[in-house]
């Protein structure tokens, strides 16, 4: 740890050195983030197995001109609960340096990376997750001046929880654009895309090596996967497709009675997606199948979680914001689902019937996802997986007032569409605030959901009163009045000032999948007092 | 080791004196296309960096709000906002249609893909905006939002401009 922390103080030091010199040693940037959780004992939710919970989190860049260089690290006394226990300790996880000189560009160390859509490969981190996967190695790209051509080759090894991992991820990826390839000026934009990418496992976990060997075959130790892509735009119009191959590696086939056969298999993924948009009126609409896509760092015979993972397969629906709407949310099946979303958005303008004096939004999306029958034991009759349909109206009455109305109307198969039975909930809110004066304004929502299965209904409210620029305090309360007569609450205190965010909470948290982007953990239910400070500098 | 600490403690406060710079980072603008971030800087005017997603109900009353405000805009300079969706590629579109559908008025949309721009930024929540002098010194930021935080970050930007 010292010998991280000499590192540091020669990075933070930089500005100090150029202001003693008075040359131009670039800029340094950075931020700290804390996040800690005290535990407490409550009769609902019991006790957490450790008294408290700290994640803390520490990045520092410098740039000057076309040179860049920066480190990360984080520490975890004991990480949070919901994260993995192998998170434990601290350690340097990002050290880099890149140049940039504008049509190429060279990077050393830890980067993070993204082919296409991440149906192939995406590392990033995710704090709210627990998934921080930079590749360590290089990663070299490669444009012409009119972006007709780009190139990029790369390999390293990801990140696991602090450690290094031992797989090693090497690929190639090319984009064309056929207009400015032939030095067309075009209205239209025509790419093309493909992308190569080999996964090298130097050692396996002794239990699926096991499990490989008793199920007659040997794992590899290469893993071949490749996608292909095509973009088109014209004016509001832009069409994506996009197609993924995964080579064969260890599957966990489900069978009827629980039972399981071990197997070597490929994988593969499909997406279609079209957006258009005129005026103030947009659609986006898109299909995706994916088909035994999980695509772990390592194999392993312990539960799937997001931070053993190299590729991004986020949920096919709307990501929910309120409380109760996001209460039983989709996880993604990547053993197989295949599934479609759709959303159109519209603002009625001011001075309009609908619109009013200042004008008003509307949105309405939904999904449907049915899971691949040869992903399930139950392979004759697979039934519906989710489907939801979303529709909010945002209102501007006067400078002063302002409402939301929501309604999602959600039905979830707790067994990805092997069993008929699904978990149908409705749920309403109305989100209202109100400015007092320029800076002082107070928000209100009152929420409920209404369903005959799983806790039956909900009722929620959240209260917060701001004074802006700096404070800001909250109260919310969950409340299962049809099954449990649990309630959850919350009460926080938030302070800002410039790039520094303070924020005190007091409450009890319900169990259930935490969500971000589309990927979801799980969290067990705890209650306790909880500190988190932002500094971005 | 204190003292170690407290040396640690005593450099990261200091960098707090000095400006940061806006970082050359590849973002995409509405039609997919890549824009480099260091085009923002026309060395004539500030400009504000508005970073947003599409499930981040702050970033969208934020953006009303300065979209709102944005016809009664009196400084002594047009006002240039770039409002930097973090959804990544998969989220894209959605956040291209919504942006759309918003109508934001005087407000460019921008896409960072990768978060390339967003660790450049060390951005670790959203919604946060940033002011940048017209030769992308970084002169103000401000993490979250309060309604009523537009008026401080317009006050700045007058600020900036000389008003």
């Amino acid at each position: 740890m010292r010998r991280y922390f000499s590192i540091l103080l020669i990075l933070l030091s930089l500005p100090l050195a150029s202001r003693a010199q008075e040359r131009d040693w670039g800029s340094v940037s950075g931020s700290f983030e804390s996040n800690s959780i005290l535990y407490m004992e409550d009769p609902v939710v019991g006790k957490n197995k450790n008294p408290y919970g700290s994640n803390n989190y520490l990045k520092v860049d410098w740039l000057r001109g076309n040179l860049s260089a920066g480190l990360a690290a984080e520490y975890y006394p004991e990480p949070l609960s919901g994260y993995p226990e192998a998170l434990k300790g601290a350690a340097l996880t990002g050290l880099y340096a890149a140049w940039n000189p504008g049509l190429f560009e060279v990077r050393a160390g830890s980067f993070y990376e993204q082919i296409g859509s991440g149906l192939l490969l995406r590392s990033w981190e995710d704090r709210e997750l627990g998934i921080n996967n930079p590749l360590v190695g290089g990663n070299i790209a490669f444009r012409t001046k009119n972006n007709g051509l780009r190139l990029r080759i790369l390999g390293g090894a990801p990140l696991y929880c602090l450690r290094l991992s031992d797989t090693f991820i090497s690929a190639g990826d090319v984009s064309i654009d056929i207009p400015s390839i032939f030095g067309v000026e075009s209205p239209h934009s025509f790419r093309i895309e493909g992308s190569i990418m080999d996964r090298t496992v130097r050692s396996q976990e002794e239990n699926i090596s096991l499990l490989a060997s008793s199920a007659g075959f040997t794992l590899p130790s290469n893993i071949l996967s490749w996608s292909g892509r095509l973009q088109y735009s014209y004016s509001g119009l832009s069409l994506k497709a996009e197609y993924v191959g995964k080579g064969a590696d260890f599957t966990a086939e489900h069978l009827k009675g629980g039972r399981e056969k071990y197997d070597l298999r490929g994988g593969s993924a499909a997406l279609a997606e079209i957006n258009y948009a005129i005026g103030s009126f947009s659609v986006s609409a898109l299909y995706r199948r994916l088909e035994n896509m999980y695509s772990p760092i390592f194999q392993t015979t312990g539960s799937r979680i997001p931070a053993n993972t190299l590729n991004y397969l986020p949920s096919l629906c709307m990501q929910q914001t309120y409380l109760l709407a996001g209460l039983n949310p989709y996880v993604t099946y990547a053993d197989g689902e295949s599934g479609f979303q759709g959303d159109i958005y519209y603002s009625f303008k001011k001075g309009t019937a609908l619109g009013g004096k200042y004008g008003m939004k509307f949105h309405v999306g939904g999904s449907w996802i049915d899971a691949l029958p040869s992903a399930l034991p139950n392979r004759d009759t697979p039934y519906l997986a989710y489907r939801d349909i979303n529709i909010d109206l945002e209102k501007v009455w006067s400078r002063k007032f302002r409402t939301v109305f929501f309604v999602s109307i959600q039905e979830n198969s707790p067994t990805h569409g092997n069993r008929k039975a699904t978990d149908a909930q409705n749920v309403f809110v109305v989100d209202g605030l109100y400015k007092f004066t320029k800076k002082v304004a107070a928000r209100l929502e009152l929420q409920y959901l209404y369903s005959e299965e799983l806790t039956k209904d909900w009722m929620a409210a959240v209260a917060e009163v701001t004074f802006a620029p700096h404070w800001s305090i909250s109260f919310s309360d969950m409340y299962n009045h049809g099954s449990t007569g649990n309630h959850y609450y919350q009460g926080g205190v938030a302070y800002s000032l410039s790039g520094l965010n303070v924020s005190l909470n007091f409450g009890r948290t319900r169990e259930g999948y935490v969500c971000s982007g589309g990927v979801c953990r799980w969290q067990p239910a705890y209650k306790g007092a909880n500190l988190r400070i932002q500094w971005a500098f | 080791m204190k003292k170690l600490v407290f040396t640690f403690v005593a450099a990261l406060l200091s960098i707090g004196a000095f400006a940061q710079q806006l970082p050359s980072v590849k973002l995409q603008d509405i039609s997919g296309k890549p824009i480099n971030s260091s085009s923002l800087i026309d060395g004539k005017t500030p400009f504000v960096v508005s970073m947003w997603m599409t499930t981040c109900k702050p970033c969208l009353k934020e953006l009303d709000t300065i979209s709102e405000g944005y016809p009664d805009w009196d400084g002594p300079q047009p006002l240039r906002i770039y409002a930097v969706s973090i959804d990544d590629s998969r989220s894209f579109s959605r956040a291209v249609a919504l942006a759309q559908g918003r109508d934001w008025e005087g407000i460019v949309p921008l896409f960072d893909v990768n978060s390339d721009f967003k660790r450049a930024l060390n951005v670790s929540s959203v919604p946060q905006v940033f002011l940048f002098d017209k030769k992308g010194k970084l002169v103000y930021t401000h993490i979250g939002y309060r309604p009523g935080d537009e008026e401080v970050l317009l006050d700045e930007v007058r600020k900036s401009m000389g008003k």
